[in-house]
């Protein structure tokens, strides 16, 4: 009984996402599921310790070339795992390649398009500011970009993003997809807490940031940021998996309320399409 | 050296006072520039307590003060009131409790800390707890305004100080008790907040006081009774529709205003099974509660209401972000910080709670009492961190901190003194003074009418022109004192002298009597002085070169 519920678990945790952006995205999702499919088979290659798994990453500016900075930081997060020169060279080179195709449809994608309203701003403020060098440091050419990295870097670090489609009643320039039934956050939050101890922690994290941080270099995230599926749902998985190995209190939890919520959550998502 | 050494956490701690003093009282009446009708309330009802005795509805000494049917919690009020015969009724007074006891906030939470920390954490923890809550944009935006929620945390965390030394010193429990009261009584998130931390701390602390029951039972029952004392004015009005209005307005769970988030019209039974209120009004609780620690609330956004945050800053600085993380694993796993967690843990998880019942996500007003936790948190989070990069030298890390901390201030210093009043002075209601200030060089024969249908201008006119409270009661009738707390009918015309306050109605208004009419940028447009023959006297603006207000002359007898 106790191994039926938890794959009622895993499962009801693993197809929320794919399911309501499936059904909300009819045309046009290609790029998205297969940037996600991508890092799927990464999962898989890494799981079989295949040495080279990480040269899948470079597919996926050529799927679309928002992802571009993906490979960049992947690579630095895989430095010492990229085992050879050789490799590590090829990969470069072949970034390099693919960087100069991207780069153009990249840029108008980016937080680095012209923004004249912003600019304004920054003018105006360094008006009010009465140190020419104090308005120089604080508010200069960059602080545009950088204030549209950090919201768009947090927005990714949000948990309310994908358990609660951000805030009630708040709705920004994306489709507010319900990403994960609400109460899949326990076995998140489980599942973080006790990351140390997951084995394919570096891994996770690897996708996790390199996915958030190439995120946040563009103007909206919205279903670019399908890619943060895996690496969240592992996280979770990893959450239910411990739930199910403590006390029998949190395997009562999941029975009682993760299981009847989560699948009123997935019914509301055909019935109010 | 050694001595240089002796006295570094005192140096630390007084400039740590000494900043946080600095960001809390300077140009205090000057900036935010604009009073805050909640503050022109906080300010006019204690001017005429102190005048008359009565609020401003001619209610003697208000339980809770009415206000506009909002009725806000008195400790505030009262406070004010000694201060009104010594500064006047100006917007530096009005803010200076706030920015009094946000000062001494600093140091009763450097004792607390301090108090509750445990040996080998405790001069460090407690010192860089005291710099991060003195730089505080969240604690420094409300030790600058006039709102009661900072004051209600300075006795909420002077209550428990007294607690955690009552436990070695019996009779402190009575100081706990009135402090815990007070606090209680000071704002309505304490209300909540207080009685449950009171439960926490006794259910905690149930053991170790039972041993020495001798000791305890006396000082416990005389705070018990002096705290029930001190709240029964405040309990005594909870039930009426005055206390519950507020509440009511805003809770997530009374659907009857507002459905609750995801709420669609339901056709089928199974549309029908799934749309329930009550699971819906538990998804959006449970929505709002998690917007708390949200780090892009904390560290990105801030508070979405348009007064609450300074301009570009949040309620924390972004690189504290990796020092929050750090502390919260820390803070969970280390085994022997009992009292520090019990305390920490117990503010973190129950402060969010009645903001998290209201409709509005991360609510910094009424979740203040979270600063301190999270500040807490992240202070440990920095200690942990240099720890953990033990092969960097203390110095080094040091003067890290001290770089970001100089480099956040300065910015912080920006966004007040400079960005703020720019950029948010339409939220502070700003230019009534010098709306106020025209008056006398108008003809004194021809009435005033102020248009009424924005906001709540009348309490504007009687802060700024410092209106007889006993005049103004004498002429505006709300409701007897009788039904203060329970008839919500509120009265929208004002009279103050020669001045009604009033919804402009175009024609009646506009060209039968001769009259001035004041009304904010919005209200008159150029096209309509053109068409009904008005003559514009004067504008105010805000520094944006933006029209805040018109004061206009009708001209009947052109028409």
């Amino acid at each position: 009984m106790k191994k039926i519920i938890f794959w009622i678990s895993v499962v009801l945790t693993s197809i929320f996402w794919p399911i309501s952006f499936i059904l909300a995205n009819r045309h046009g999702w290609e790029p998205f599921v297969f940037a996600a499919l991508v890092l799927v088979a990464d999962w898989v290659l890494y799981l079989k310790k295949f040495k080279f798994h990480q040269f899948l990453y470079l597919i996926l500016p050529i799927i679309h070339p928002v992802y571009l900075f993906f490979p960049l930081i992947a690579f630095v997060f895989n430095f010492r795992s990229i085992h050879t020169l050789l490799a590590k060279v090829s990969y470069l080179v072949i970034l390099l390649f693919v960087s100069a195709l991207s780069l153009k449809i990249f840029y108008a994608y980016s937080i680095f398009t012209p923004d004249p309203l912003a600019t304004d701003t920054i003018i105006k403020k360094i008006s009010l500011i009465p140190n020419r060098n104090l308005a120089r440091l604080y508010e200069n050419k960059t602080t545009v970009f950088q204030e549209k990295f950090r919201s768009n870097a947090f927005e990714s670090l949000d948990l309310n993003n994908y358990f609660f489609s951000f805030h009630p009643r708040e709705i920004g320039g994306n489709q507010n997809l319900t990403k994960f039934s609400y109460l899949t956050l326990f076995p998140f939050l489980f599942g973080l807490f006790y990351v140390f101890k997951n084995s394919h922690r570096r891994w996770i994290f690897s996708i996790f940031i390199s996915s958030a941080i190439s995120l946040a270099f563009i103007n909206n995230q919205d279903r670019f940021d399908f890619i943060l599926y895996l690496p969240i749902m592992l996280l979770a998985y990893s959450g239910i998996k411990k739930l199910f190995s403590l006390n029998s209190s949190f395997y009562l939890f999941i029975s009682a309320i993760f299981i009847p919520l989560s699948f009123v959550e997935l019914i509301r998502l055909f019935v109010f399409k | 050296m050694n001595n240089l050494r002796k006295f570094t956490p005192l140096l630390v701690l007084l400039l740590a006072l000494f900043v946080g003093t600095f960001f809390r009282f300077y140009k205090l009446g000057a900036t935010p520039n604009g009073v805050h009708i909640d503050e022109a309330a906080l300010g006019y009802n204690a001017y005429s307590i102190s005048k008359t005795g009565k609020d401003e509805f001619g209610k003697s000494f208000p339980i809770m003060f009415r206000s506009f049917t909002t009725f806000q919690s008195p400790v505030y009020t009262y406070l004010l009131v000694p201060l009104m015969p010594i500064f006047g009724l100006t917007p530096f007074s009005v803010r200076l409790p706030s920015a009094f006891f946000g000062s001494l906030t600093l140091l009763v939470f450097y004792l607390l800390v301090k108090k509750i920390s445990p040996d080998k954490y405790r001069t460090q923890l407690s010192l860089i707890s005291v710099v991060f809550l003195a730089i505080s944009p969240w604690h420094i935006l409300y030790s600058r305004t006039a709102y009661e929620t900072n004051v209600a945390l300075f006795f909420l965390l002077l209550g428990a100080l007294f607690f955690f030394h009552s436990l070695k010193k019996s009779w402190l429990f009575i100081l706990s008790a009135i402090s815990f009261a007070i606090s209680f009584s000071a704002y309505r998130a304490e209300t909540f907040l207080v009685p449950l931390l009171v439960l926490v701390l006794a259910i905690r602390f149930l053991k170790p006081l039972s041993q020495r029951l001798g000791n305890y039972a006396i000082p416990v029952l005389i705070s018990s009774i002096i705290g029930f004392l001190l709240i029964l004015p405040t309990v005594s009005i909870m039930r009426t529709p005055g206390f519950q209005a507020r509440t009511s307005a805003l809770n997530i769970f009374s659907s009857t205003l507002q459905k609750p988030w995801g709420y669609q019209k339901a056709v089928s039974p199974i549309q029908k099974s799934v749309n329930r209120t009550v699971l819906l009004s538990f998804k959006e609780f449970f929505s709002l509660y998690t917007s708390y620690f949200s780090p892009r609330y904390i560290f990105s956004i801030g508070d979405s209401g348009p007064r609450k945050p300074f301009p570009d800053l949040a309620t924390f600085f972004v690189w504290q972000f990796p020092f929050l993380l750090v502390g919260f694993y820390f803070l969970i796993k280390e085994k022997d910080l009992t009292d520090l967690k019990t305390f920490v843990f117990t503010i973190l998880l129950l402060s969010p709670i009645p903001a998290s019942l209201t409709r509005e996500p991360y609510s910094t007003i009424r979740s203040l009492p979270m600063v301190v936790p999270l500040v807490i948190i992240t202070a440990f989070g920095t200690l942990k961190m240099f720890e953990i990069l033990s092969h960097i030298s203390s110095k080094t890390k040091y003067l890290i901190v001290c770089l970001l901390i100089l480099v956040s201030t300065a910015k912080m210093y920006i966004s007040i003194f400079h960005f703020n009043d720019y950029f948010r002075l339409v939220y502070w209601d700003y230019g009534w003074q010098r709306v106020v200030d025209t008056i006398p060089d108008l003809d004194p024969n021809i009435p005033i009418q102020v248009d009424n249908s924005r906001g709540h201008p009348y309490i504007e006119l009687l802060f700024f022109l410092q209106y007889d409270p006993a005049t103004y009661q004498r002429d505006n009738f709300e409701v007897s004192a009788a039904e203060y707390y329970t008839n919500m009918t509120r009265n929208p015309n004002k009279n103050l002298g020669r001045i009604t306050v009033k919804d402009l109605v175009w024609g009646t208004d506009t060209e039968n009597v001769e009259k001035y009419i004041f009304a904010d940028g919005l209200t008159i447009s150029e096209q309509q002085i053109a068409e009904h023959h008005l003559t514009l006297i004067d504008e105010v603006r805000y520094p944006s070169g933006e029209v805040a207000f018109k004061i206009i002359k009708t001209n009947p007898k052109i028409k």
